[in-house]
């Protein structure tokens, strides 16, 4: 019997046409969108896409809902600049938080790893990048102004951008701005990792900790 | 440091190649075009990360292969019954980047790998080092320094991220007056406080390899001449500025103590200060200033005219004619004998001053070089490098001349990128 099946014509056209099979064209634009993200690459994007057509179909409504969500109802703080579901959002207009301290981060995301330490009672101020002129950012392309904004009532600045060349420079900047207020600036203390075995901490660091060193 | 073995596929014109070196003294012989550079330049590879000759690490693979290979076996340690081996790998493929592995385990930064095998490179290029521009010079230093310092790297880097982003800030906001000054005040700085650490390393390395360059001078000329090596340090606010080139050092007392051999004066008027940090501050400020009075011509430019990315060290030769002291830069005035004879002076003192600041003598490659110098010349060469112990690799197309400098060498022939050893030695 087997001799006598014969595929259908537009399959017997399509393997005519081209050598190479193709995904079909939904699957396809699946791969090419999840591969905007990123850590995200062929391979990578194929696996989810395969993954994803095995769910049941209300999880994969669920999956398109949040992401669309996410830009629908989220937005940036008119105050702080992170990024929230309520304008002011939830940490300014706390009444318990101390409106005294506003702490500096580059983005959102060093907001949250703030937070999670659950140590800090202040507000935040987020600057959305850092100085780089080699990528045509200078303090107008960031949130600087409106930092400025709002120093009435504040008593400490604490500059918690990164330990990069950049977020070093961005931190300097600041605090030559902040000198004709009347607040303390400060600026995060680097060095040894909580837990951190000194015979393996890298020689930056340990001779950067050292410098650093304060009296006990 | 001892290479023992060494591996080769698909470098330059060596399909498969693989090699014993159990002696100090090797020489490598061989017609044009056969490989006899390639294989120094492999060794040089496995030391620094980079080519001494090629620009892009992918010239190194053979024509149409898709990649090489590359592994050495070292013995760390001088005494010979105590066996502790290093092995160093490096891969490229054409379409990625290169990778290193230090005993198996992948190295991923260059800064990282620099000075776990010392390599002092000695070919007729490094003429160029008294007759070429700064830049050459500056090469030779940090390249020097890279490799006995671990930090000297990475500082380096730091402070050419920190120029890049300056230089981009002159490029955006120069021609506007006024403009951007804050932000300059910052970079200005970040600059200071990186550059800082590669100053006072770079002082204290010239002022090592003086010592050593002048001794050697000394030795191969007899004491008829004598070598002046003087710091042009760019960062400085007496630095000279309005050539072609902008702003180019001008000889300037860094006021540091020199003590080398008894009649050798001091450059120094100042007492040197004690403590490295009173040096450092001193350091800082001067650059500091250096910077804000370059402010205006920096910003006309568009580019960061001082620093030390521009610094120079200036060879003169001194003699005596008929009574008089006669000093004279050695790039413009120096005889080519004289220039060679500078260069080997700089190349030797390179070798003694990694194996004091390391404690073990650096391979030397010698690619067609002894052949060029003269007897005496050569012999004072090979003569150094026995009493330091490095071990040593010669490149020649003869070998009747040089074998009565060397005391049973391991002979190696190289033949269309095959190598052959034919006896364990010769004499």
């Amino acid at each position: 019997m087997a001799t006598n099946v014969i595929a259908p014509t537009h399959v017997i056209e399509r393997l005519a046409n081209n050598k190479k099979m193709e995904y079909p064209r939904p699957l396809a634009q699946l791969i090419t969108q999840l591969q905007k993200l990123p850590t995200i690459g062929q391979k990578t994007a194929q696996r989810l896409a395969f993954f994803m057509l095995k769910l049941p179909e209300p999880e994969t409504a669920q999956i398109a809902k949040a992401i669309a969500e996410v830009k629908r109802l989220l937005s940036y703080c008119n105050v702080c600049g992170a990024i929230t579901d309520a304008n002011p959002c939830h940490i300014c207009t706390n009444s318990r938080r101390d409106k005294q301290v506003i702490c500096v981060v580059e983005e959102s995301d060093d907001l949250w790893a703030i937070e999670r330490t659950n140590g800090y009672k202040g507000l935040y101020h987020v600057l959305g990048g850092v100085l780089s002129p080699l990528d045509g950012v200078g303090p107008d392309e960031l949130r600087i102004n409106s930092l400025f904004q709002r120093l009435n009532d504040v008593k400490e600045i604490i500059l918690a951008t990164n330990l990069t060349t950049e977020g070093q420079a961005t931190a300097l900047y600041l605090t030559q701005h902040l000198e004709t207020f009347d607040i303390t600036v400060s600026r995060i203390a680097y060095g040894i990792p909580f837990g951190g075995d000194l015979e393996y901490i890298d020689e930056v660091t340990l001779a950067k900790a050292l410098e650093g060193r304060r009296e006990v | 440091m001892k290479l023992t073995h060494l591996v080769l596929r698909n470098f330059r014109n060596y399909t498969q190649c693989d090699i014993g070196f159990p002696q100090r003294v090797n020489l490598i012989l061989g017609g044009n075009a056969q490989g006899k550079t390639s294989l120094l330049e492999a060794i040089y590879f496995l030391c620094t990360a980079a080519s001494h000759r090629a620009y892009a690490v992918s010239e190194l693979i053979q024509y149409n292969a898709a990649g090489f290979y590359l592994k050495g076996c070292l013995d760390v340690t001088e005494d010979p019954g105590a066996a502790d081996a290093l092995c160093l790998e490096a891969t490229k493929v054409a379409t990625g980047p290169f990778t290193l592995k230090k005993n198996g385990v992948l190295e991923p930064k260059r800064s990282g790998w620099l000075g776990q095998c010392n390599v002092v490179c000695f070919s007729p290029e490094s003429l160029a080092l008294v007759k070429g521009a700064p830049g050459e010079r500056r090469r030779f230093l940090d390249a020097l320094l890279s490799q006995v310092d671990s930090r000297y790297l990475a500082d380096l880097q730091q402070y050419r991220s920190v120029l890049k982003q300056r230089n981009a800030l002159l490029k955006a906001f120069g021609r506007a007056r006024g403009h951007g000054t804050a932000q300059l005040d910052v970079w200005d700085e970040l600059l200071v406080e990186a550059g800082t650490a590669v100053i006072l390393k770079r002082i204290q390395g010239l002022q090592h390899l003086r010592q050593y360059a002048l001794q050697k001078h000394k030795a191969l000329t007899g004491g008829r001449e004598q070598l002046r090596l003087t710091y042009r340090p760019a960062w400085h606010p007496q630095r000279e500025t309005g050539s072609r080139l902008g702003a180019v050092g001008r000889a300037v007392d860094i006021g540091l103590p020199i003590s080398t051999s008894s009649e050798t004066v001091s450059y120094s008027a100042q007492p040197p200060r004690s403590t490295g940090e009173g040096k450092a501050a001193e350091v800082q400020e001067l650059f500091r200033d250096t910077l804000r009075a370059a402010r205006e011509t920096d910003r006309r430019r568009g580019t960061t005219t001082a620093g030390l990315h521009r610094d120079d060290f200036q060879l003169d030769l001194e003699t005596e004619r008929e009574g008089f002291r006669v000093r004279e830069g050695a790039r413009a005035y120096g005889s080519q004998g004289q220039q060679r004879t500078l260069a080997l002076a700089l190349k030797l003192a390179e070798v003694e001053l990694i194996r004091e600041r390391t404690g073990s003598a650096p391979l030397v490659l010698l690619d067609d070089v002894v052949s060029e110098l003269d007897d005496k010349r050569a012999a004072f060469l090979l003569d150094v490098l026995e009493q330091v112990c490095a071990q040593t690799f010669i490149t020649a197309t003869q070998q009747e001349r040089l074998l009565r400098h060397l005391d049973a060498p391991c002979v190696f022939m190289v033949e269309n990128g095959h190598v052959f050893c034919p006896g364990a030695s010769v004499r």
